[in-house]
């Protein structure tokens, strides 16, 4: 496996390479990747974007402002299904196409140390080599394209194309081993110079509302797990987690991110035994998922994440669980 | 064209020090062997950077793909690359998993539910899984597809995670809310 792992790593190095004639001047390229997380965050915009994944392609309006210190950003998708996304600070409600509304609400405190309130922005790890490949044009904007190439195969590349003079990211493009573009998002229109408020990330009335509510203690013995994964891709670390409910169940979570590529390994109390794994592949997005008997009863763990298939089974193989010992 | 010129433009290639016309050339050019010997030092450099190796054993999931290979399948070529690694990635589980319930006792609190050696264990054992899987006439049964469906709470909080920690904010967002609203046509 680590064979094939080098030799994708390696293609995927020859590729961009190929595209990528010449190296960063460290300084400014590095500079401007590590102004592109809070570029233009505090900053009121609305623009449209493309995103493509596979036969998919969607258009976008994105709104952005920033209220009471706390980021407020609106999607709309325009085209086919209605769906939305509304998200306020550490609170995200999405609308689906069937008019179902999902709402995930901070909670007051987390049972775990890097959960929202501690946050922590990962530098980018040496794992991926910074390659400038000049200026280039998106939505009309003078733009820096920059290649990220990976040095092992436990992690995508990423291609990303930043704005001159804010450092935003206009465009970005995911790339597998062999060099596809996974999925693609691009501006097409930025207009920064627009007045919002608050009504216009305003929740939806009168949807019927799922809530993942967060729980605030490890009140579900036998039904509540800690996560830990034994084994990690070099440069990735836990940065997030939580646990909440669904459907009456406590499903926990952990986050785990290299600055860029991010994947979540979730555990939920199965109410069957499973056999085998279950997948799905949507762009870069993996979902494995597998049952794990614990007595009495037993998990089921899954794990989403824009990592490769080898990366998931290898971080599902290394994991622990540890069931909570906390009071009803 | 050398040998020697090969493996100096391979060398070269990992160095970051190969021209565009070189690594075109030996993109064209490039056998077996060189594919190999670009491998073996991409491991070198790995190890040498401290970077983690596998410890899976090498044909840990080839002897799996070769069984795939063997059946008969009407998919994509796609679904079929996907199918080779989640039923490795099954019997991994299905090993690792069993040791756990084995190992594990009901009356300890807190629980550790295996964790390391049994999974460690389970990958030593993998070889021999495989071997096993090989002998054996059953077919493997094809992996099942998780609905996007059921997997919708969990895509929601990936991607909040995702949008806080990876970088690219909006990326996750717009990625979510795509995939939303294609989901019928995902399913």
């Amino acid at each position: 496996m680590m064979q094939r792992l080098s030799r994708t790593a390696g293609s995927l190095c020859v590729v961009l390479a190929l595209m990528a004639p010449r190296l960063a001047t460290a300084d400014s390229a590095t500079a401007l990747l590590e102004r592109m997380p809070q570029a233009m965050a505090d900053s009121a915009w609305r623009g449209r974007l493309v995103y493509l994944r596979g036969a998919d392609m969607s258009t976008l309006e994105v709104l952005h402002a920033l209220f009471d210190g706390k980021t407020h950003e609106r999607l709309i998708h325009l085209d086919g299904a209605h769906a939305e996304l509304i998200r306020r600070g550490d609170d995200l409600i999405c609308l689906h196409p069937k008019g179902g509304v999902t709402r995930l609400d901070s909670g007051a405190a987390s049972l775990n140390p890097l959960a929202l309130s501690g946050r922590v922005s990962l530098p980018l790890p040496p794992e991926y080599q910074l390659v400038a490949r000049g200026a280039d044009r998106v939505a009309g904007i003078e733009t820096q394209q920059l290649s990220l190439v990976p040095a092992d195969g436990w992690r995508y590349g990423y291609q990303l194309w930043l704005a001159d003079d804010s450092g935003m990211l206009l465009k970005s493009e995911v790339l597998d081993s062999k060099g596809q573009v996974l999925e693609r998002m691009e501006f097409v229109a930025l207009d920064t110079d627009v007045t919002l408020s608050t009504t216009d990330f305003a929740s939806p009335a009168g949807a019927e509302e799922t809530v993942l509510a967060p729980v605030e203690a490890p009140t579900f013995v036998g039904r509540q797990v800690t996560l830990d994964a034994q084994w990690l891709p070099p440069g990735f670390a836990p940065v997030d987690g939580d646990t909440r409910l669904a459907a009456g169940e406590p499903v926990t979570a952990r986050s785990y991110t290299d600055g860029l590529a991010t994947f979540t390994v979730f555990a939920e109390p199965a109410s069957d035994a499973r056999e085998g794994v279950r997948i799905n592949q949507m762009g870069p997005t993996l979902a494995v998922s597998a049952y794990m008997p614990v007595p009495p009863a037993g998990f089921d763990i899954t794990l989403v994440g824009e990592v490769p298939p080898a990366t998931a089974e290898k971080v599902l193989a290394g994991l622990n669980l540890v069931l909570e010992s906390g009071v009803d | 064209m050398s040998a020697d010129r090969n493996r100096e433009t391979l060398s070269a290639l990992l160095d970051g020090e190969a021209s565009e016309l070189e690594a075109r050339r030996l993109l064209r050019d490039m056998n077996e062997e060189d594919g190999q010997q670009l491998s073996r030092w991409q491991l070198a450099s790995d190890v040498l950077q401290g970077h983690a190796v596998s410890a899976v054993p090498a044909d840990f999931a080839a002897s799996l793909c070769g069984q795939l290979d063997a059946q008969e399948s009407v998919r994509p070529a796609w679904v079929a690359r996907l199918g080779q690694v989640a039923v490795a990635a099954s019997v991994a589980a299905a090993t690792v998993f069993g040791w756990q319930y084995m190992d594990t006792s009901p009356a300890s609190t807190p629980m550790v539910a295996t964790g390391e050696a049994p999974f460690a264990r389970a990958l030593a054992e993998a070889e021999l899984v495989s071997r096993d899987f090989q002998r054996s006439p059953v077919v493997q049964a094809r992996p099942a597809t998780l609905a996007v469906s059921e997997l919708q709470p969990l895509l929601v909080r990936h991607s909040q995670f995702a949008a806080e920690h990876g970088g690219q904010s909006l990326v996750p967002l717009a990625r979510l809310v795509s995939l939303d609203a294609n989901r019928d046509a995902e399913e």
